[in-house]
C-alpha cells in the first residue's frame, strides 16, 4: 500500500476583508488575474442555482465571473435541510432508518449499513454471517446504481446526452432486483438494526447473476461512450486538480480522495460487514489522460468502482450460505448507554454516524457525517481561476447529492 | 496495523502535550459530566460498546490536533468530522466532538471538549484542518458553539436569520418564520 | 403578437435584395398575382407583394413551419432511438402529430416577459431570428425550375443573412436582463464571428471550382458524367474544404458540440433562458430552418445538388427536363440536405460540448488556417491541373 500523502499545512486562501459577508465569493489568487485575464472586464456576481441544470439539485453557488474566467464561488447551501439529527433526537431508532434513506437518495442501502451499523457497535449485536452477505450484496449493488447515476449525469453535465440513458437501462433492472426484495425503488429501509428485513427471495441471487454478467459487458460501452471521448477527455482534463493533501486537509474521502491517488478506502482499511474476506482492488486515479486528481480521474475511479463491485458481487455469490438474517433484537430497540462513531465506505465517501445513547428508546445525538457535505466544502477553493463551463464539470466530478449535503 | 486508544493515550502521554484532561470510555463519554463516576455494572454484562474518547481542554484544542496530525507516530492527517453535542437541558456544558482519522496508521480517534453552555467558546481549528471550516459553521449554527478565529462564521444550513439553536436540548420550535406557519 | 413582426420584417429583408436581383425574373409569386390582378401592377410594388406572400404564406407556413414540426419530430425519435428509446409515439401514426400537438401547447402558453427586460428588444428579437431564417431561404433553389428567387450572389446573400440570426441572438439575450442570457448571446457573437471565416473561407472553394455564386448555377454544373460530377469528386481539396464547412456550419446553427449558446447544462438554456411560448417557438423554427439551409448549400454546393449517379440521366432521358425531373430533383435534394440535418442530430446525441476556450482554438487555429490551405490548394488545381486534362481555366 501506498503510503497516504502528508497532510501539508496548505494555507487556505487569503481572507479578503468583507469575509463573513453573505456576498463574500472568494478571489483569485495573487496574480492570477493577471495571467488569466487578457482584457479585464468587471466581475460579474452570477447566481448558479438554487434552480440550475448541473447543480444535482438544490445547492447554489454564487459565482463571480469576468467573462468566461470564474474569479470566485462560495457555495450556499440549506435549501434542502429537512433536519435530519433533530429528528434523530426525537423518534426511536428504527424509526429513524428511513429517514437514513433520505440523506444519499442514491444510495439508500448503504445509508441504512451505515446507521445500522453505527446502532449495533452501540449495542454490541452481532449479526448473522447470511445477513452480513445480504448487506455486502445490497452496498454493492447500490454503489454500482450510485456511480450509474454520476456517470450519466455527468455526461449531461458536459453536454452529451446519451450516456445517461444508457446507464438507466442497467439501473433500472438494478431497481428491479431491489424492488424484488424490498418493494421499493428508491428508499428501501431493507437493511435494519440486527439484519435485514427479508430473506431473499426464490431465484434472486442466480438472477444477481445474469445482472452481473450483463452488466460487465454494458461496462466496456460505457468507456467507448464516454471516457475515451476526446471532447470529453477535453473537457475534464487537468480541469478541477485536487493535490492529495488538499484532498486530506478538506476531509475529502471516497472516489474524491482515491481520484487524488491517494489509497483510502474504508472497505479495505477499517473492514466491516463481510469485505474482510472479499477481494478486491482499490480503484486510484493515475493521472491516465492529465494531471492526477483532474475531473477525469475522479470520474474514471467512479467508473472502475463499478466493476470492482461486479467482482464483489460475484464473490459474495459464491460465498453466501443459508442462515438466519436477523440477530435477536428486541421490537423496541433499547441502545445501552455510550457514544460511538461508526464510518461506511458510501459510494461517495466517508458517510459517519456519531450516536449518543442514555440507555433509552431515542438517540441523545444523532450526528450523520454526509460525505457529499465534506467534498462540497473545497468547491470554493477548486473553482476560481477556472472558466464557466469547468465550474459544472467540476461540480458534476464532486458528484453531490443535495439531499445528504443539506440533510 | 492499526492503533488501539491506548497507544494514541500513551504516546500523547509521552509527547506530554498540554490539554489533554482525561481518557473515557463509551458509557463516560455519553454522560453530560464525563469526570463522575459510572454507576458499576452488573457482572456478566458486556459492554460498554462505542468509542473511547479523549476529553480535551477546549483552549487546547488547535494544539492538541496540531500534535496530533504532525507527530511521525500519530498521524492523525484527516479531520472526518466536528459536531457538537447538548447531553441535556439541565446540563451545564455542551460537549464538541473531533473524530480525527489516520490514514497512515488506520486508525480512528474521537476527540471531546467541553465547553460550558454560558458562554460556549472555542478556537477554531480551521488553520490546522480546513475541513473543519463546514463542519464548525454547522456547529455553531445548530449548537451555538462560536468557533473563536473561524475565517467565516455564518449560517450554513439555517438561514442567516435563524432564531436559536436547533440542537439544544431547550430549543423552542418556532410558531412561524417570516409569516409561514410553522405548525 | 411576436407573429406579426416576423413576416413582415422578413418581407422587407427579402424585398430589397429581390428588387435588385429580381429586376429582368422575379418570382413565382410575382408571376402568380401579376397573373390574377385584374389591374397592372408597377413592378416595384409587385416584387414587394411577391416578397410579402411569399415570405409570410409561401415560405414560413406552407414551407419552413411543417419542415420544422417534421425536423423536431425527427430530432426527437432520432434521439430516442439512439438513447435506447422509442421517442414520441402517442400523438399520430408514429407520433408524427406530436410536434403539432407541442405547436399548440405553445401558442396557448402565457406569453411572459420578465420584469427587467427591454421589452421593444425582447419582441423584436425572436422576429428577426425567424426572418432571417427566412431569408435564407428564399434563396435555395430545390430543382432547376423550382426556387424562390434565383440570386446571382445565392451563397453570399445566405452567408450573409445568417449572420442576422446572431444580431437577434444578441438581442434576445441582451434583452432578456438574465446574466445566463447574457453569456449565451457572448458565447454565440464570439462563436460566430470566429466561425464564419472557415465557413467563409471553405464556401469559396467550391464556388472556385464552380466559377460562380449561384446555388443554382453551381448545382446545374454538377448534373455532367451521369450524375456523378460532383465537386466533391471533382477536386481533391473539396472534401476537407466540405468538412471544414460542415463544422463551421454547426458552430454557425449553434448545433452541439458547438451549441454553447443555449448549452443546458451551464446556461441553463442560454439566450431563449427567458422566453416562452410562440416567441420560444420562433428560435426552435429558425434553429431548424438554419440547419436546412447550411444542409442545403453543402448538397448543392458539395455533394451535386439534385444530380444522382445514374438516376437523374435516366429521368431527363425518359422524361426530358420537365416536371417529372423537376420533382425527382426536388426528392434527390431533399435527401441529400435531409441526410446532413440527420448527421447534425446524430452528432448531437453523441458527442459532448465543447468548451468555448477550445471553440476558439478550434476556430482560428485549425479550421481558419486549413481552409485558407484547401482554399490555395483548390486554386493552385484549377489553375495548374485541370489545364492538363483539358477542362477550362
Amino acid at each position: 500500500m501506498s503510503e497516504p500523502a502528508r497532510a501539508a499545512t496548505a494555507p487556505p486562501r487569503p481572507v479578503p476583508p468583507g469575509a463573513g459577508d453573505e456576498h463574500w465569493v472568494g478571489d483569485l489568487r495573487p496574480g492570477e488575474r493577471e495571467v488569466l485575464l487578457d482584457v479585464k472586464t468587471q466581475d460579474m456576481e452570477i447566481n448558479m442555482g438554487p434552480q440550475h441544470p448541473s447543480t444535482h439539485g438544490v445547492l447554489r453557488v454564487l459565482l463571480r465571473a469576468d467573462g468566461e474566467i470564474v474569479t470566485g464561488a462560495q457555495p450556499h447551501l440549506g435549501y434542502l435541510h429537512r433536519c435530519a439529527e433533530k429528528i434523530g433526537e426525537s423518534v426511536e431508532f428504527l424509526q429513524y432508518l428511513p429517514y437514513t434513506d433520505r440523506y444519499d437518495y442514491l444510495a439508500a442501502m448503504n445509508n441504512n449499513l451505515g446507521y445500522s451499523m453505527a446502532v449495533e457497535k452501540l449495542m454490541g449485536v452481532e449479526v448473522p454471517e447470511r445477513a452480513q452477505w445480504i448487506r455486502t450484496i445490497f452496498a454493492e449493488l447500490n454503489r454500482i446504481g450510485s456511480h450509474l447515476i454520476s456517470f450519466g449525469t455527468y455526461g449531461l453535465d458536459i453536454g452529451a446526452f446519451t450516456p445517461f440513458f444508457y446507464a438507466f437501462r442497467e439501473r433500472e433492472w438494478m431497481m428491479a432486483l431491489f424492488e424484488k426484495v424490498c418493494g421499493a425503488r428508491l428508499t428501501y429501509s431493507y437493511i435494519r438494526i440486527g439484519g435485514v428485513f427479508n430473506d431473499l427471495p426464490e431465484g434472486w441471487l442466480e438472477e444477481l447473476g445474469r445482472f452481473c454478467d450483463v452488466f460487465e459487458e454494458k461496462w466496456v460501452e460505457y468507456n467507448d461512450l464516454l471516457s475515451h471521448n476526446h471532447i470529453f477527455v477535453e473537457r475534464t482534463r487537468n480541469v478541477g486538480i485536487l493535490p492529495a493533501e488538499k484532498a486530506i486537509a478538506w476531509g475529502c474521502t471516497g472516489p474524491m480522495l482515491r481520484g487524488s491517488g491517494v489509497a483510502w478506502d474504508l472497505r479495505r482499511d477499517a473492514p466491516y460487514s463481510m469485505y474482510p474476506r472479499l477481494e478486491f482492488d482499490v480503484c486510484l486515479g493515475a493521472g491516465l489522460k492529465g494531471t492526477l486528481g483532474d475531473c477525469w480521474d475522479r470520474y474514471f475511479v467512479k467508473l472502475l468502482e463499478m466493476k470492482e463491485s461486479i467482482r464483489i458481487l460475484r464473490q459474495c455469490l459464491r460465498q453466501i450460505g443459508p442462515g438466519p438474517v436477523m440477530a435477536d433484537v428486541p421490537k423496541t430497540i433499547r441502545v445501552p448507554a455510550g457514544a460511538g462513531y461508526v464510518g461506511v465506505e458510501n459510494p461517495r465517501g466517508e458517510l459517519g454516524h456519531y450516536i449518543v445513547s442514555d440507555g433509552g428508546k431515542i438517540s441523545r445525538r444523532c450526528r450523520v457525517r454526509g460525505p457529499s457535505f465534506c467534498n462540497l466544502s473545497i468547491l470554493g477553493e477548486m473553482m476560481p481561476g477556472t472558466m464557466l463551463a469547468d465550474s459544472v464539470a467540476i461540480i458534476g466530478s464532486i458528484d453531490i447529492v443535495v439531499g445528504e449535503t443539506d440533510r | 496495523m492499526a492503533k488501539s486508544f491506548e497507544e494514541v493515550l500513551g504516546r500523547l502521554q509521552a509527547l506530554g502535550v498540554p490539554g489533554v484532561i482525561a481518557s473515557l470510555d463509551p458509557e463516560q463519554a455519553s454522560k453530560a459530566d464525563p469526570l463522575a463516576p459510572v454507576p458499576a455494572r452488573k457482572p456478566g454484562t458486556k459492554g460498554p460498546f462505542g468509542d473511547p474518547h479523549l476529553l480535551v481542554e477546549a483552549k487546547r484544542i488547535p494544539e492538541v490536533l496540531r500534535t496530533l496530525r504532525d507527530d511521525p507516530e500519530l498521524r492523525f492527517e484527516m479531520l472526518a468530522d466536528v459536531t457538537g453535542v447538548d447531553y441535556a437541558k439541565e446540563a451545564a456544558n455542551l460537549g464538541v466532538i473531533y473524530v480525527l482519522l489516520s490514514l497512515a496508521h488506520h486508525t480512528r480517534l474521537v476527540l471531546r471538549a467541553d465547553v460550558p453552555k454560558a458562554a460556549p467558546r472555542l478556537p477554531s481549528a480551521v488553520e490546522i484542518h480546513p475541513a473543519a471550516n463546514w463542519h464548525e459553521r454547522e456547529a455553531g449554527e445548530m449548537l451555538g458553539l462560536v468557533f473563536e478565529g473561524h475565517p467565516d462564521p455564518r449560517n450554513i444550513l439555517l438561514s442567516d436569520d435563524w432564531v436559536g439553536f436547533p440542537l439544544r436540548k431547550d430549543y423552542e420550535f418556532p410558531v412561524e418564520y417570516h409569516g409561514i406557519s410553522c405548525v | 403578437m411576436g407573429l406579426l413582426p416576423a413576416p413582415l420584417l422578413a418581407a422587407t429583408l427579402l424585398g430589397a435584395p429581390l428588387l435588385v436581383a429580381g429586376g429582368q425574373q422575379g418570382n413565382f409569386v410575382t408571376d402568380l398575382v401579376a397573373k390574377l390582378s385584374p389591374v397592372e401592377i408597377p413592378w416595384p410594388l409587385l416584387v414587394l407583394i411577391g416578397a410579402l406572400l411569399g415570405s409570410g404564406f409561401f415560405l414560413l407556413l406552407v414551407f419552413i413551419t411543417p419542415y420544422a414540426m417534421l425536423a423536431i419530430w425527427a430530432e426527437r425519435k432520432v434521439g430516442g432511438h439512439i438513447q435506447c428509446r422509442i421517442g414520441p409515439k402517442r400523438v399520430g401514426p408514429f407520433g408524427l402529430l406530436q410536434s403539432i400537438a407541442d405547436a399548440i401547447k405553445l401558442l396557448v402558453k402565457e406569453d411572459t416577459i420578465p420584469a427587467g427586460a427591454d421589452k421593444l428588444l425582447f419582441v423584436f428579437a425572436p422576429a428577426l431570428v425567424l426572418a432571417s431564417a427566412i431569408a435564407m431561404f428564399a434563396a435555395v433553389p430545390f430543382a432547376p425550375d423550382v426556387w424562390f428567387t434565383d440570386l446571382n450572389l445565392g451563397v453570399f446573400f445566405i452567408v450573409a443573412i445568417s449572420s442576422l440570426t446572431t444580431i437577434g441572438v444578441i438581442m434576445a439575450g441582451w434583452s432578456s436582463a438574465n446574466k445566463w442570457s447574457l453569456y449565451g448571446a457572448m458565447r454565440m457573437a464570439a462563436s460566430v464571428i470566429s466561425y464564419e471565416v472557415p465557413l467563409g473561407i471553405s464556401l469559396l472553394v467550391p464556388v472556385l471550382v464552380s466559377g460562380t455564386f449561384s446555388l443554382r448555377e453551381a448545382a446545374l454544373a454538377q448534373e455532367g458524367w451521369g450524375g456523378a460530377a460532383w465537386y466533391l469528386f471533382r477536386d481533391p481539396f473539396v472534401l476537407p474544404a466540405f468538412l471544414l464547412f460542415y463544422t463551421a456550419s454547426l458552430a454557425e446553427t449553434k448545433r452541439a458540440p458547438f451549441d454553447l449558446p443555449e448549452a443546458e447544462s451551464e446556461l441553463v438554456a442560454g439566450f431563449h433562458t427567458e422566453y416562452s411560448g410562440m416567441r420560444f417557438s420562433f428560435f426552435f423554427l429558425e434553429e431548424y430552418a438554419a440547419m436546412f439551409v447550411v444542409s442545403a448549400i453543402g448538397a448543392l454546393y458539395f455533394l451535386g445538388g439534385w444530380a444522382f449517379p445514374g438516376l437523374t440521366p435516366l429521368v431527363e432521358h425518359l422524361f426530358g427536363r420537365g416536371w417529372i425531373f423537376n420533382a425527382v430533383a426536388i426528392g434527390v435534394f431533399s435527401a441529400k440536405a435531409l441526410f446532413l440535418v440527420f448527421v447534425m442530430m446524430w452528432l448531437r446525441w453523441t458527442l459532448p460540448r465543447i468548451r468555448i476556450d477550445q471553440v476558439m482554438t478550434l476556430g482560428y487555429k485549425y479550421l481558419t488556417p486549413l481552409s485558407l490551405a484547401c482554399l490555395l490548394g483548390a486554386a493552385a488545381w484549377e489553375l495548374y491541373v485541370v489545364p492538363l486534362f483539358g477542362g477550362g481555366g
